[in-house]
């Protein structure tokens, strides 16, 4: 069955569309049909972050004002392993030009050809945050360990439970190992405990993730990369596995990380 | 024919120096006056109790039957005693009615998740709150109010005419909190952060008490 995922956090600036292509790049490389919708009009960065801004011919708003259809505003990214395609934003759109019930047809259309919708959601509460929501069968919200961020975060959450959405998952982004350590951070159990979702992954911080980024060449398409296997067991903790029986399917190489994450979140499984 | 209620102003309760003075309107049938006058004394016996209560008519004093059979029935259903006052005299201007506790009359409010940032709670009597208030919100409860969980936003008990309210909770550091109108910035130690407390007026001050100290009711 196919699942509309809206990715979201309230704080702009937390990695959220970074995290998203990532994810989007392990669903696709575990088989699945994704598509990703950058639902941030007037702030297209999504087909950046992937590096396929060249492939971009329409946009979201282009299809809602039917201009041209869904197959053609696809922008396909034949790395990936599956079926993995974005539409993007538009640049000169306000997030107003996207009306409501255009969107939640774009996405019901989509989610007949693909397993997975991921929807990149602006920050803020608005009008774009809630027309995004509005299609989703499911959020992720991305904080990291600020206290703006997590306070927005539980602005959000609050406001997806009052629109329904049940199953809502967090990631913790930019985790700051060596300042948690020395309680400059809050840790990230903390975070859990305060905004009370479920915990689907923490990602490191690391410069090479925007360095990535930058280059068109996300995380998650380099293999040997140890970020690149965060990035699969968060995705397949999304997909539906616990977390204890992804992480014991790490290899060697990212058994190191998360006996660092372990250590550090005081895990004991 | 079905009877019609009696108009909420035909028993008033006057606070006066001795204690509470209740009114009633004879202009209606007594016996039914008698128990209206029952009905509101059940509904807010605990204050009441506290208080002296007499009784007069509200044109001028009952007679001596009049007192003997409201006494006696007031008596039987609530078992408390009320005193007749026939030199009570009701001042020129309007006399407003002493306002009804509000959290002895509102049924207790029961709410079963986390309240998060920017989301406000308001109910007019006891709260019960099986979660945790979240940073940024808020609760406003005309009672008192017993959180099973933590609290971190804005917490408001009572009205400022209310002061025998209290709050309990599990976890307590607020950003800001009020009992019947009394803020404080005092400081929670961190034995009061981590552990059930109860916070509650004493000399119009806001004191916080331990778990095993409890409330004072």
């Amino acid at each position: 069955m196919s699942e509309a995922i809206v990715f979201t956090s309230g704080k702009g600036g937390v990695g959220k569309t970074t995290l998203l292509g990532n994810i989007g790049i392990s669903l696709a490389n575990l088989g699945h049909n994704t598509v990703l919708i950058d639902a941030d009009i007037g702030l297209r960065n999504l087909d950046i972050v992937l590096g396929i801004e060249k492939k971009i011919k329409f946009n979201l708003i282009d299809i809602a004002h039917g201009i041209c259809t869904i197959d053609q505003a696809l922008a396909r990214d034949h790395r990936a392993v599956g079926n993995l395609s974005l539409i993007a934003a538009s640049q000169s759109h306000l997030k107003e030009d996207l009306g409501k019930e255009a969107l939640r047809k774009i996405v019901s259309k989509l989610k007949s050809t693909f397993d997975y919708v991921l929807i990149d959601c602006p920050a803020g509460i608005e009008y774009g945050f809630k027309n995004a929501t509005l299609c989703a069968d499911r959020a992720v919200v991305v904080v990291n360990q600020e206290v703006s961020s997590i306070r927005d975060a539980d602005r959000v959450i609050g406001i997806l439970e009052i629109e329904k959405i049940r199953k809502i998952q967090l990631i913790v982004n930019r985790y700051q190992h060596e300042l948690t350590i020395k309680k400059d951070m809050i840790a990230v159990e903390d975070i859990v405990d305060l905004l009370g979702v479920p915990l689907a992954g923490v990602i490191p911080e690391d410069v090479s993730i925007l360095l990535s980024s930058n280059e068109g060449r996300p995380i998650a398409y380099r293999k040997n990369h140890p970020l690149q296997s965060v990035f699969n067991d968060i995705t397949k903790v999304i997909l539906g596995e616990k977390r204890s029986s992804v992480e014991s399917h790490d290899d060697s190489k990212t058994a190191s990380l998360w006996k660092k994450v372990k250590k550090t979140f005081n895990i004991h499984r | 024919m079905p009877r019609t209620s009696l108009p909420d102003h035909s028993v008033i309760f006057k606070g006066i120096e001795q204690g509470i003075l209740i009114l009633l309107d004879k202009s209606f049938d007594y016996e039914r006056i008698i128990k209206k006058a029952i009905q509101k004394i059940k509904a807010n016996k605990k204050f009441l109790s506290e208080n002296a209560l007499f009784i007069t008519g509200t044109d001028g004093p009952l007679d001596p039957d009049e007192i003997g059979m409201a006494r006696k029935m007031i008596r039987d259903k609530t078992k408390m005693e009320v005193l007749p006052m026939n030199n009570w005299e009701a001042p020129s201007e309007i006399s407003e009615p002493i306002p009804e506790p509000i959290h002895e009359t509102a049924p207790p409010t029961f709410v079963r998740n986390n309240l998060r940032a920017g989301q406000e709670l308001q109910c007019d009597g006891d709260l019960i709150l099986f979660g945790d208030a979240h940073p940024g919100s808020k609760i406003i409860a005309g009672g008192s109010v017993i959180v099973f969980g933590k609290v971190y936003g804005e917490i408001h008990a009572g009205q400022p005419d209310h002061k025998k309210v209290y709050i309990a909770a599990e976890i307590f550091d607020p950003i800001r909190l009020s009992i019947a109108g009394v803020t404080t910035d005092q400081f929670l130690d961190s034995q009061c952060k981590k552990n059930w407390v109860y916070v509650q007026l004493q000399q119009d001050k806001i004191a916080i008490f331990p778990k095993e100290d409890g409330p004072n009711e």
